[in-house]
């Protein structure tokens, strides 16, 4: 009942803003294909799996994709700087300690890890399904993506200044999506359904959440030299309180394509307006400017 | 006790197992020599051309008289279970039917006829233009009828006759020597390319604007996929489009 509501209704933020799309339809090549690809940039109110960052954050990351007959295997490294550095983390002298800043409520939404390297690995699927008489199969993929990032913490003495101790922690994550399509009439509803569960240990701030959400994807158009396109993303995330149904994401993306270098510029206005127990409704408003090239090619016939 | 149920499972399993395989048995090869046509919902035309299969060059001019009809030559003599045939005329084309197969104890050959009704509609003429030394493919296909698609090569500059754009698409396969209806083209019929395919016109494209006509159909969802952007996807594009292909001219004009 849960997912046929949500499926009325992303992009899964599992991946950041920065992420580009890497569908290839296997039926555009007659053979296997390795891309390494770099993409770098920044983004103001940068959002973290749908934790604000309460900053803005530059990014450079490099995406290395084989396409197999039906599968595609991606290893991407990637390394986001935040606006104003870490924290300092303090520590009183009490017992149990308590560290500064707290940790948001369980109730809240949690603060976003602290912009670092990440590595992702996703192993992807294709399957095509019957499109009915008249046109060729429908093309969908499902994957599965790992990532996993370090997350270091030195405490510092609230009373001396001093270090006093270093806590090495990370963060993982595991995600699964899949391609959807169903037909309104003559209309094609396409979409993304994902489910998520990250978790934190070995910070001062441990949290897990589980997210389920359905991205709209809408067809997109030509203005000018410019693709531009919109998705919905409507989901529920666990553990901030509030209700199931606590996650509103529409998103617009400018696409261009540039002949002379081959790069492409995408910029991105991502609204999520998020609810958790503590806060209720807030609206974040990411805006993300970067730009992708392909470093190397091979296609293997 | 025991022999005579294991007897009874051995018979059951065999009488199952024969009926799977009866079921799935080949069904008999209807080698058609002489085709027979019925129109329906048009005006009895002249100039009457049958493509019989896939090969959209493949074209039989029809004998008009009491009955439609067309003998076969041994090349193209085909199996009644599973080819497909259409007509054009003019600017008129029918549908897309498979033939029933009946047998002529006078001549002994099998008779293939076809039932086609003729669409509503006017067919326009596509002529491509594009350098000498480059192939490109193209698959059309009616929309209410997959199996029935057509399609030939072009070397250099050719014709696509008679397309009803309201009931067929066309994809242009530039990576391709011979047409694939399991791959994925250009959209001939679409706002990055033609968007108007009711009135003649003529439109230019340069290698560059091929790949992004490919791109904003992919960003469009009209490449029985999801909507993307994604940059991977130009790669193959780009590759599957010869540097060869410095302009393509597509024309389009009534039949």
């Amino acid at each position: 009942m849960l997912v046929s509501l949500m499926a009325t209704a992303v992009i899964a933020q599992q991946r950041p803003i920065f992420d580009p799309d890497d569908f290839v339809d296997p039926r555009q090549r007659q053979g296997s294909l390795f891309i390494s690809r770099v993409i770098f940039g920044a983004a103001a109110n940068f959002v973290d799996d749908y934790r604000p960052a309460h900053q803005g954050a530059g990014l450079i990351e490099v995406a290395n994709s084989y396409y197999g007959k039906q599968t595609q295997f991606d290893y991407k490294h990637s390394e986001v700087r935040g606006e104003h550095g870490p924290a300092d983390v303090f520590r009183c002298g009490c017992n149990p300690p308590i560290y500064f800043p707290t940790p948001a409520p369980p109730d809240a939404t949690p603060a976003a890890p602290q912009p670092g390297p990440k590595d992702t690995f996703t192993f992807g699927w294709y399957h095509s399904v019957d499109a009915g008489p008249a046109e060729p199969r429908i093309m969908l993929r499902y994957r599965l993506t790992l990532s996993r990032q370090h997350i270091g913490t030195d405490v510092k003495s609230i009373g001396t200044q001093q270090d006093v101790e270093h806590r090495s922690g990370h963060e993982q994550s595991i995600g699964l999506d899949a391609d959807t399509h169903f037909r309104i009439g003559t209309h094609d509803v396409w979409g993304s359904l994902v489910y998520a569960t990250t978790s934190r240990s070995g910070t001062i701030d441990d949290r897990r959440q589980h997210e389920l959400s359905y991205t709209s994807r809408f067809p997109g158009r030509a203005v000018g030299p410019l693709l531009v396109r919109a998705t919905l993303t409507i989901g529920a995330i666990s553990d901030r309180g509030g209700r199931t149904l606590n996650l509103i994401n529409p998103a617009f993306e400018a696409f261009w394509h540039n002949n002379a270098t081959q790069a492409n510029v995408h910029l991105i206005y991502s609204p999520q307006t998020l609810d958790s127990g503590a806060e209720g409704w807030r609206t974040h408003h990411q805006i993300a400017l970067f730009v992708d090239r392909a470093l190397y090619v091979k296609l293997f016939r | 006790m025991p022999v005579i149920r294991h007897m009874l499972v051995v018979v059951l399993a065999l009488a199952i197992a024969g009926e799977a395989a009866a079921q799935s048995a080949p069904p008999p090869v209807y080698v058609v020599t002489r085709a027979e046509i019925t129109l329906k919902s048009c005006d009895r035309p002249q100039d009457m051309f049958i493509v019989i299969g896939h090969n959209d060059r493949n074209e039989h001019r029809v004998k008009d008289g009491d009955v439609l009809s067309l003998d076969l030559d041994p090349s193209d003599r085909f199996d009644a279970a599973d080819t497909y045939a259409r007509i054009r005329f003019g600017d008129t084309v029918t549908d897309c039917q498979k033939s029933s197969a009946d047998l002529d104890p006078v001549r002994n050959v099998f008779i293939g006829r076809f039932v086609l009704t003729c669409r509503s509609g006017k067919a326009s003429r596509l002529t491509i233009s594009a350098p000498d030394d480059v192939d490109i493919s193209y698959v059309r296909g009616m929309r209410e009828a997959r199996p029935c698609w057509l399609g030939s090569t072009i070397h250099g500059t050719g014709e696509i006759r008679a397309v009803l754009f309201s009931d067929e698409t066309v994809r242009l396969q530039f990576d391709r020597d011979r047409p694939d209806p399991q791959s994925l083209g250009l959209l001939i019929r679409d706002p990055s390319v033609l968007a108007d395919v009711t009135k003649p016109a003529v439109v230019e494209l340069s290698r560059d604007q091929i790949v992004a006509a490919f791109a904003a159909q992919r960003n469009g969802g009209r490449m029985s996929a999801p909507p993307t952007n994604a940059p991977n996807g130009q790669i193959p594009e780009q590759a599957g489009v010869t540097k060869a292909l410095t302009t393509l001219r597509l024309e389009l004009n009534r039949q």
